[in-house]
């Protein structure tokens, strides 16, 4: 495999049909994701028609996902987990979107979910630790905060900055859109952070399983400056398989046993922290916590919220008192969904880099110019994402609570966004909420986490769109 | 040579391949052109080709793509009106063509070098004699058929396509409009047979194909040794 | 009946892979092979006079320009234009420069026209690979864009064709798609792919959704075009890499959006080889063009019965055709042909009332 692998991403001949990881849709056994059938490069497509990593799960997969990507997916399965070398102390961690989603698939309240899913790990894969990753969020959110300050400070006026939470959008920003690299914050996600806490409380040796929403997670253990802090992603869709594959009949590990909460949590931390959420959109709500983090710098502000274009376009604007006249103080973006996300980096890139067609701009102008007469007075209304201080993205529409990852066996479009309605409102309905910026919190210290994003000079990002626009496969 | 992957145990020695048993060089050219101004234009191609350098190689593509980019020069003014062509009728009605067979088919196909090896398609087998069907009257009004099965190395080998690429590559410039290539893998011969055969006889695929320099570049690689 | 040649205009060497008349029927525009858009006029179809009266700026297209769609209701036309290159050129003709503020006036004045000048208006960019078919919604609204990244894009503008926001990126195919059409009258797109089926895709909330997908075909569908008829019933041709053209008919939409779709008709077999482009006409007869070279015509003589009125072979001498479109010109059936010699045909169509 390698000597030919190695010859194919250098000239990829391989055609998007025999190489993609993509089907259409699960049509049969929504939760069996085929251990052999995943992401295997040469078979008829007819043969992998079980799984589904659709667009919506990895921006950079249409027709873009290299040999080496596919390589570093199959390190991330439920079959390496169950591969594992058992000597190594196990440690759990699970998103919460997830576990709205396996609640809803085994009819369980979270909670019950919460205690049963401790139980089975502790009690059938020898589990010493189990926990949320709220902790992990809380440090994220508290490092993109203070990065969002800094760039507002130094950029006043200039382009947004986006946040890197989202693997799928990262890595399509550093594959496809690299001028855009320089806006992303360069804060590392509650997966990878809960990792450095969980190891930094045992030791390197701890083996740490992650749940994540999203298969993009996979590609961000991956990076070489994540693999310490996570051994292995999977989704609550693989989790099943893990369970089915293991004989494990999950409900039979039902408790009431809530002390599972603190002996499955490491010293270093809180349990109930741990499992809780925080106030915000259902990704980690990154846009609203930075608008109330500035809130509390300007007494008297108030938090607008303003609708986009589409339901998956949101910000919040903090403005003084109405009275005082509204002036607006900080702003924040939640932005979701492909067609929401090229409208952004087309915006974002042309800003970077105008257009070298010359005419177009002059002529946009003289237009522009002659024909609107720039109604200002709508701009208060509706969000205008581009010029805020922050946009939170997500690739997923609705964000990691729609995650190609969850159990959701829905047929159709609108099933499926029903059905992630039901999981966002049962996310803020029972999870337990932190205000991360609560001062009494006791956090515990992390040294700043960081990713190595992949970052081109301009010529190398001439060559590298000219790469994209010729495509490797014909 | 054992160092390739897709090694073929039966490498099958140049002056092997299968050959027609004339001789005579014109009478070789007149069997596949048929006409004295073809004929001249495939000798002076053939003598362009056979010197086999990269450079004289490349002068020619770079020709092959300024014909196809440069409209008639007569049409770029605005003031004349769009040049007429006379659908109904077309020249050479009445000459005499000679149908292409196999063995031309084979003989245009089999010195392809593969991707991967410094051997042709037909040493490795890749091109067989035996696989090709021709459909052809030799009328110069009608559309003719050309049917190539071709046998990858290996079952799995993703080159297929490229192979296949190099041979339609290679027959659309070798031989007149009319006739029509489908190049087909052997059935057995591939573990994504249809999809292979469907992406070798897109028509739109290819043209984009001919217009990616990447791959172009290989194919001009692979055309480089034929004869 | 019968097909006679009106004009063969040689335009390149090359292919020349789709045209398209402006709304009004004077003007054709056309997508070819070496990277250029060219614009032709019909001066005058009795005397058989066409001009070729603009080379748009061909620095703009990187490869071969693969689909043109005028913009309907737009006042100065407006032109867009899809390439391998997987970006989509937006073109208007130029109004006087120095009279913009006039805007009002010369909206209305066909005297500014004249100059056949195009200035290019925005460049969309978002495709991965390359752009295969392009449409505009009957309102000219929305503009549809299709790509072997197997997915359609639909696009939002406003009313110089400057501003493009992208309002749904529909990934359902699974492979190559090869054509995006528009109903003549509604908000319904239905795209051709290589995975051999025809979606039908349909707004919904703030996005689209597909409300139905057409299997049947045997190949790759090329090609599909909804039926003009102004009837409550809705149809579309196809045309496909199985040398048939397949008649469709949307038979109940359901409450949640879906549609049922059947075939209505296999049409008679009259290709030989891939068919690629197939064209609805208003008054009812479909047009089907391809590798073989041949028109084919056919009539719908009963409800859902087909046949074939004319065939003309050899319609580009023997190259293949790649595209096939119906127009009316003062009352006459005019068809076009876009066909690998680089050539135009233009095909006058007369229908024998007496049959």
């Amino acid at each position: 495999m390698s000597t030919l692998l190695s010859e194919e991403d250098l000239n990829d001949f391989i055609s998007p049909e025999l190489a993609c990881t993509k089907t259409t849709e699960v049509t049969h056994e929504p939760s069996g994701v085929d251990p052999n059938g995943e992401y295997v490069v040469e078979k008829e497509s007819e043969a992998v028609s079980k799984v589904s990593i659709t667009l919506s799960d990895c921006l950079a997969c249409s027709g873009c996902i290299t040999s080496s990507e596919e390589i570093m997916l199959q390190r991330q399965s439920h079959d390496v987990f169950l591969k594992r070398d058992t000597s190594r102390p196990l440690a759990v961690s699970i998103a919460p979107q997830c576990r709205v989603s396996l609640a809803t698939h085994y009819g369980m309240t979270v909670q019950e979910f919460d205690l049963c899913l401790i139980n089975v790990f502790q009690q059938r894969f020898g589990a010493q630790y189990v926990v949320g990753i709220e902790y992990g969020r809380i440090i994220s959110l508290h490092r993109t905060i203070e990065a969002v300050r800094q760039w507002k400070a130094q950029q006043e006026g200039a382009a947004p900055c986006l946040s890197a939470i989202d693997p799928g959008f990262t890595i399509y920003t550093e594959k496809t859109k690299n001028e855009l690299v320089p806006l992303l914050v360069n804060v590392k996600s509650p997966q990878q952070t809960t990792g450095h806490l969980l190891k930094a409380a045992t030791g390197p040796e701890l083996y740490h399983l992650t749940i994540q929403a999203v298969f993009d997670k996979k590609l961000e253990a991956s990076r070489t400056e994540c693999e310490a802090e996570v051994d292995c992603v999977i989704t609550p869709r693989e989790l099943l398989s893990l369970f089915a594959e293991t004989d494990t009949d999950f409900v039979q590990f039902r408790t009431q046993e809530t002390s599972l909460y603190t002996a499955a949590c490491p010293p270093t931390l809180s349990a109930e922290i741990s499992w809780s959420s925080n106030e915000g959109n259902s990704s980690g709500g990154y846009a609203y916590q930075y608008i109330r983090a500035q809130q509390q710098l300007y007494p008297g502000s108030c938090i607008l919220e303003l609708p986009g274009r589409n339901k998956y376009i949101r910000e919040f604007r903090l403005v003084t008192d109405p009275h005082a006249g509204g002036a607006t103080l900080a702003s924040a973006t939640e932005l979701s969904g492909f067609r929401n996300i090229q409208n952004m980096v087309r915006h974002l890139s042309q800003r970077a880099h105008p257009h070298p067609q010359r005419r177009v701009q002059s002529l946009r102008k003289r237009r522009v110019n002659a024909i609107t007469t720039s109604p200002s007075s709508s701009s208060s209304s509706f969000a205008r994402p581009y010029e805020t201080d922050f946009i939170e993205v997500n690739a997923s529409p609705g964000g990691a609570i729609n995650g190609g990852g969850l159990v959701n066996d829905a047929q159709s479009r609108r099933q499926r966004e029903e059905l992630t309605a039901q999981f966002e409102r049962r996310y803020h309905a029972e999870l337990s909420s932190v205000d991360p910026l609560d001062s009494r919190l006791a956090v515990p210290a992390t040294p700043p986490l960081h990713y190595e994003f992949l970052q081109l000079d301009p010529q190398q990002q001439q060559q590298q769109r000219d790469l994209v626009t010729v495509g490797n496969t014909w | 040579m054992s160092d390739y992957l897709n090694d073929n145990p039966n490498v099958v020695e140049e002056n092997d391949l299968p050959s027609r048993k004339v001789s005579e060089d014109d009478q070789l050219l007149m069997g596949s052109v048929g006409s004295q101004t073809c004929l001249k234009k495939k000798r002076l191609l053939l003598k362009i080709d056979n010197s086999g350098q990269s450079s004289v190689q490349q002068a020619v593509e770079l020709l092959d793509k300024m014909l196809l980019l440069n409209s008639a020069p007569e049409l770029t003014s605005d003031e004349e009106s769009v040049e007429e062509t006379d659908g109904e009728s077309l020249e050479q009605t009445n000459e005499e063509w000679e149908p292409v067979d196999a063995q031309e088919i084979y003989d245009l196909t089999a010195h392809i070098s593969d991707p991967e090896h410094p051997l042709s398609l037909g040493q490795l087998s890749i091109v067989n004699l035996e696989d090709i069907e021709v459909h052809d009257d030799g009328d110069y009004n009608k559309m003719a058929e050309v049917i190539i099965r071709i046998t990858p190395t290996i079952t799995h080998c993703s080159l297929a396509t490229l192979i296949g690429l190099g041979i339609r590559v290679r027959l659309e410039r070798a031989l007149p409009p009319r006739y029509r290539f489908t190049i087909l893998l052997k059935k057995g011969s591939h573990t994504s047979e249809n999809q292979v055969n469907k992406q070798l006889n897109d028509k739109e695929r290819v043209a984009a194909a001919c217009e990616n320099e990447q791959l172009l570049g290989v194919v001009s690689k692979m055309l480089s040794t034929c004869k | 009946m019968a097909i006679s040649l009106i004009r063969s205009l040689k335009l390149q060497n090359g292919k020349t892979w789709a045209l398209d008349f402006t709304p009004q029927g004077n003007k054709l525009a056309i997508a070819s092979e070496d990277h250029k858009i060219k614009l032709v006029e019909i001066e005058s179809l009795e005397k058989k006079q066409f001009k070729l009266v603009n080379v748009l700026d061909d620095t703009v297209h990187k490869k071969a320009v693969r689909t043109v769609a005028w913009r309907p209701h737009s006042n100065p036309p407006c032109l867009a234009a899809g390439s391998f290159d997987t970006t989509v050129s937006i073109w208007s003709f130029a109004n006087n420069d120095n009279a913009i503020e006039d805007d009002d006036d010369d909206d209305d004045a066909g005297a500014g026209l004249e100059a056949n000048e195009m200035d290019l208006m925005a460049i969309i960019e978002g495709h991965e690979n390359e752009i295969k078919g392009i449409a505009w919604s009957h309102d000219g609204m929305f503009l549809a864009t299709c790509s072997r990244d197997k997915s359609v894009w639909i696009w939002e503008t406003d009313e110089m064709g400057e501003d493009f926001e992208c309002v749904s990126v529909l990934q359902e195919h699974s492979q190559d798609v090869k054509d995006v059409t528009w109903h003549p009258s509604k908000y319904l797109l239905a795209s051709s792919s290589y995975d051999d089926s025809v979606r039908i895709w349909s707004e919904f909330d703030d996005d689209w959704e597909c409300v139905a997908v057409l299997n049947g075909h045997e190949g790759t569908v090329w090609c599909s075009d909804f039926a003009k008829d102004n009837s409550e019933e809705t149809r579309l041709c196809s045309a496909s890499d199985d040398s048939t053209v397949r008649v469709w008919k949307c038979v109940e939409e359901e409450p949640d959006g879906q549609q049922q779709w059947i075939c209505e008709s296999v049409l008679p077999k009259a290709h030989e080889r891939q068919i690629y482009s197939v064209s609805w006409s208003d008054d009812g007869l479909i047009a089907s063009t391809g590798s073989d070279g041949s028109i084919v015509v056919y009539k719908e003589s009963a409800p859902a019965v087909w046949e074939v009125v004319e065939t003309r072979k050899l319609a580009h001498t023997v190259y293949e055709v790649n595209e096939i479109k119906w127009i009316k010109v003062n009352g006459r059936n005019i068809l076009v042909t876009a066909g690998d010699d680089g050539c135009i045909n233009v095909w006058d169509f007369q229908v024998l009332l007496s049959q």
